[in-house]
């Protein structure tokens, strides 16, 4: 599917988001219905609006766009220089601005492999989501972490796992030792009646330091 | 008022504050100098570390990181050509060049003394200005509130860049994402799905962080590279760039108090601050043939300005509420988390406070130009960080800061709801921040409407100050579109200066 298209679908969810606002504060009493009424009336006009001029757009025959989070632009590139009539100041300006854009590297990313990693970081995403409430945070972050790098970004074993005991320490020594924020054992181990899974493992090797040391 | 500037002082050097600001001015440090990672992102996560602290801590903590990250910025504009930050892309233009040309030292030393300078004098600004519209906030109510938070959402047309339609459509959602949650008024409750974690509303820091970190790790991963595919070599020749700063103090000065100006009208953001400074650094030179080839005084505007507006910046955030940049926006969410609310109270309660922000911009900024200065061949190594090994930390504080919001698994799922719109939003152009504005602002609107009408019903309407006040956001909201329409008369492209990002 097109860009355009894509576009175009965008704003008619968005103009149904905005039917079921409105729609929704029928029945509430005038005081709590007149503020969403009062934006949601205004802005659903505008949405519909805005759902003609894609539509308008997606029929217009136009060359195709490289496809990418950033669409064709590069991030890095400064902006267009304008175009038009200038004076000598307007036009040493522009100038400059062309010198530089000359000189920007080219970052771009073919769009289908754009498109292959952000399905994979989406899904890395949601790996850490469920990572994080299955396991709990300490855990459950250090083990995304390991399995990121070594197997989403092909990294060491070695590099990997300094990294994951870097995560696990970073939550122990800021939120459990210095901030006294201490997290949930995630999803599986409160279904079993458990402490976290790590407690097991560190805490007959920390408890005597924290308690020496911090005296908790 | 004397005694509060001088309690302001001494508020950052006490203890915890000065480390919390070292900490911050690390951080900002390492956003700075990494490009994919900009202020605005780095901000939303670290709003989650603020909740525990008081709020001159946690001001130390997110100013001296936001103080830092343009400074930063320029480093790798001039070193490596790629801006750290999309406020330092103006430096880009002569400041690589010079790189090449083997003056990447003096451009370097230029960069960082004109910021240094430019960040004194915004804070001079600021400091200056809390006296002056002292009075004049101090004798608003709540209709001029409710009329300024409205003068506020109109700067969305200004925060869209190029798509101003879809920018105030957005605007229109974040208000709407603003009313779910019990209504204050009523006690109904307004898109909840029923669900009780969402009778508190939905939390800023879980939607900020989906809006702009989750697009910014996607986008990371996508162009998976360092930023130092070139080595940038030994660098010397720091001093006269330090020198050039003062043999061109015009430039300078004037940078700086076009960078202060600009900061301090809402909407036009720090792309803005730099580009006007640069073009001006262009038009007051006699001899214009060096500019783009590395030219020292294409280095100097756009880094003084760049420093100067977040002084400018503050002014309208602090006594108003109205945020005029994402940067603002966020850090008026901080506001939010700690309990304050911008105006008056800033200005009379917690004049300390708003005084300890002037001196945390002059002392973060004088700690990190320092600190440049000694380490500036360690601190270009920093940028031969691949984004494969960012990519964990990054997932791993988006979801502690929405996490501990509420301590809530729940707002980890909303801030992967609202990181998939994100993605969406940026992938077909439809500008973001004004949906923060909107979330932000319409808690203040609301509030400040039912306690006007309670008080005046609709006469409050025809108060002076809220007539001024609304011809102000008409004249802002027409502005676009005059100057579009004027733009295409005379055949220039608009967008030229305002990025989203900013």
């Amino acid at each position: 599917m097109s860009r355009k298209r894509i576009d175009l679908l965008f704003s008619c969810l968005l103009v149904l988001f905005l039917v079921w606002v409105v729609w929704e504060a029928r029945d509430w009493p005038f005081r709590a219905r007149l503020f969403p009424w009062a934006i949601g009336i205004p802005v659903l006009a505008l949405a519909v609006m805005q759902v003609g001029l894609a539509v308008r757009e997606s029929m217009r025959r136009a060359p195709a766009l490289a496809a990418g989070p950033r669409g064709a632009a590069a991030t890095s590139a400064p902006a267009e220089p304008a175009a038009g009539p200038r004076d000598s100041d307007a036009a040493a300006v522009a100038a400059a601005l062309d010198a530089a854009i000359e000189e920007q590297p080219h970052t771009e990313v073919a769009a289908d492999v754009a498109r292959q990693r952000a399905l994979m970081i989406s899904a890395w995403l949601l790996a850490f989501f469920f990572g994080i409430w299955l396991l709990g945070f300490k855990l459950g972050s250090t083990v995304m972490t390991i399995a990121f790098l070594r197997f989403g970004s092909h990294e060491s074993w070695k590099l990997s796992l300094i990294f994951g005991v870097a995560t696990y320490l970073f939550f122990l020594l800021v939120f459990d030792l210095a901030l006294n924020v201490p997290f949930g054992p995630g999803l599986i181990a409160e279904t079993l009646g458990l402490q976290s899974f790590d407690s097991y493992l560190v805490d007959p090797i920390l408890g005597p330091i924290m308690r020496d040391v911090f005296g908790r | 008022m004397i005694e509060a500037f001088i309690s302001g002082l001494v508020q950052v050097f006490t203890w915890p504050t000065f480390p919390l600001m070292l900490i911050g001015i690390a951080v900002g440090f390492a956003v700075g100098i990494l490009p994919g990672i900009g202020g605005p992102v780095a901000l939303a996560l670290m709003l989650p570390f603020v909740f525990s602290m008081t709020p001159v801590e946690a001001f130390a903590f997110l100013l001296g990181m936001l103080s830092v990250t343009a400074t930063t910025g320029d480093i790798t504009s001039i070193l490596f050509g790629v801006p750290g930050e999309s406020i330092s892309a103006a430096v880009v233009l002569d400041g690589h060049p010079m790189a090449k040309n083997g003056e990447a030292g003096r451009a370097l030393g230029a960069a960082l003394m004109s910021s240094l300078v430019g960040a004194l004098i915004g804070a001079f600004v600021l400091a200056l200005a809390i006296p002056i519209v002292r009075p004049l906030v101090l004798s608003f109510g709540s209709p001029e509130f409710f009329a300024l938070a409205l003068l506020g959402i109109t700067f969305v047309a200004a925060l869209s860049g190029t798509n101003k339609l879809k920018g105030i459509i957005m605007g229109g959602v974040g208000l709407i994402f603003a009313m779910v949650g019990l209504d204050p008024q009523s006690g109904i409750q307004r898109y909840t799905f029923g669900q009780l974690t969402l009778w508190d509303g939905l939390g800023l820091v879980p939607v900020t962080v989906g809006i702009f970190a989750i697009p910014e790790i996607v986008d990371l991963w996508i162009k998976q590279s360092s930023i130092a595919e070139k080595q940038a070599g030994k660098i010397g020749g720091v001093w006269q760039g330090v020198k050039d700063t003062f043999i061109y103090w015009g430039i300078t000065l004037r940078c700086s108090i076009l960078g202060t100006f600009v900061g301090i009208i809402p909407g036009l953001g720090g792309s803005a601050a730099q580009w006007v400074a640069y073009a001006h650094a262009v038009q007051s030179a006699p001899d214009k043939k060096r500019f783009g080839h590395g030219d020292v005084r294409g280095v100097l505007g756009p880094g003084a300005a760049n420093n100067s507006k977040e002084g400018g910046n503050l002014i309208p955030t602090i006594a108003f509420g109205v945020p005029g940049s994402v940067s603002m926006a966020i850090l008026l969410g901080a506001f939010l988390i700690q309990g304050l609310v911008p105006g008056p109270s800033m200005l009379t309660t917690h004049l300390n406070l708003t005084f300890s922000f002037v001196w945390l911009i002059v002392v973060s900024n004088i700690i990190t130009v320092t600190l440049c200065f000694l380490f500036l061949n360690q601190l270009v190594k920093i940028t031969r960080v691949r984004s494969a090994l960012l990519i964990p930390g990054l997932i791993l504080l988006v979801y502690l800061g929405s996490y501990a919001d509420h301590n809530s698994i729940f707002d980890m799922g909303i801030t992967l709801v609202f990181g998939a719109i994100g993605l969406i939003m940026l992938y077909l152009d439809w500008p973001r921040p004004p949906l923060i504005l909107g979330l932000v602002l319409g808690t203040l609107i609301e509030k400040n409407l039912f306690v006007a009408y309670g008080r005046y019903e609709f006469s409050f309407f025809g108060r002076p100050l809220v007539i001024a006040i609304f011809l102000v956001a008409l004249a802002v909201l027409l502005l676009p579109v005059l100057q579009e329409m004027f733009a295409k008369r005379l055949g220039f492209k608009e967008g030229v200066l305002v990025s989203e990002e900013d």
